[in-house]
């Protein structure tokens, strides 16, 4: 995962926590979408994905148990940065069980996109090969 | 584009220079191409020792600490480590695609995303190869993308 990646993780993350936040009253958790709750979603966005990034290579091959990895780190960022630094919301078992169903929906949000933009690049990849071969078959035939 | 080819008996070594303002992917492309034709892959098979042309090689496979190379009808052991071959091939259309292999993507013939986030390649021999999720953002990078 290179700069790119991680810029498009980001901001993706970012804008649909902002929109499910705007979405979700609760009344312990910061209901008013106000510049500082934005900077500070900005921040554990960006935190996120930089852990996501130095975990990388610590992955496992099987799709399940990097998923529940991923799941792992942003719960455990959101928990740390979110709730016991930035104070966003109170550990109560009511909050926390709102949390985690946030953090699997933007989750979950966030994985569909960029599979999204996996199966555009593939396309477009498959188009360039399908050129690049009748290129060279016009070429032989001249 | 212009291209100028001087022949004489006198030059004993053929020599490419390239006069560009700027490197473009076309021209990044291009000199890849040229790389690729400089290198050659010493492959056992059977006992008997060839010299494999890199642009006929698929890809390259590690099993047991034995490097493989994949033709499109052949294969051959190799003595370099996949590392290595790595390293000597990264300007070239060589890249790795998981912890095992690595391919020459000059000899993809079709893409496919899978849903687990990997990449399903078909390549010219019809055969399929996995391109692992970590190693997706240089195989795009391959293609101009």
């Amino acid at each position: 995962m290179k700069i790119k990646n991680f810029v498009n993780m980001t901001a993706f993350s970012w804008i649909i926590t902002v929109l499910v936040a705007k979405l979700v009253y609760f009344s312990d958790v910061d209901p008013i979408v106000t510049p500082l709750f934005i900077l500070k979603t900005l921040i554990l966005s960006s935190c996120i994905s930089i852990v996501m990034l130095l975990t990388t290579q610590l992955k496992n091959e099987n799709l399940i148990v990097e998923i529940i990895l991923d799941l792992l780190i942003v719960n455990l960022v959101v928990f740390i940065l979110g709730g016991l630094i930035f104070r966003m919301f109170t550990f109560r078992i009511d909050v926390i069980k709102i949390i985690l169903f946030m953090t699997t929906i933007i989750y979950v949000c966030t994985y569909i996109s960029v599979i999204t933009i996996n199966k555009i690049d593939a396309n477009r990849i498959t188009k360039k090969i399908i050129q690049l071969n009748s290129q060279k078959g016009d070429d032989k035939n001249e | 584009m212009k291209l100028t080819i001087e022949q004489d008996l006198e030059n004993t070594e053929v020599e490419i220079t390239i006069k560009c303002g700027i490197i473009d992917h076309e021209l990044e492309q291009l000199i890849s191409q040229i790389r690729l034709y400089s290198f050659s892959i010493i492959g056992t098979k059977d006992g008997v020792t060839s010299t494999i042309p890199i642009e006929n090689i698929l890809y390259f496979d590690s099993v047991d600490d034995k490097t493989f190379v994949y033709l499109k009808d052949n294969i051959f052991e190799s003595e370099l480590k996949l590392y290595e071959i790595e390293e000597k091939l990264s300007k070239t259309s060589f890249t790795r695609i998981s912890k095992s292999c690595v391919l020459n993507t000059k000899t993809v013939s079709r893409v496919k995303s899978l849903l687990n986030g990997k990449y399903e390649v078909e390549l010219i021999n019809k055969e399929k190869v996995i391109v692992n999720r970590h190693y997706l953002k240089s195989f795009k990078e391959k293609f101009g993308l």
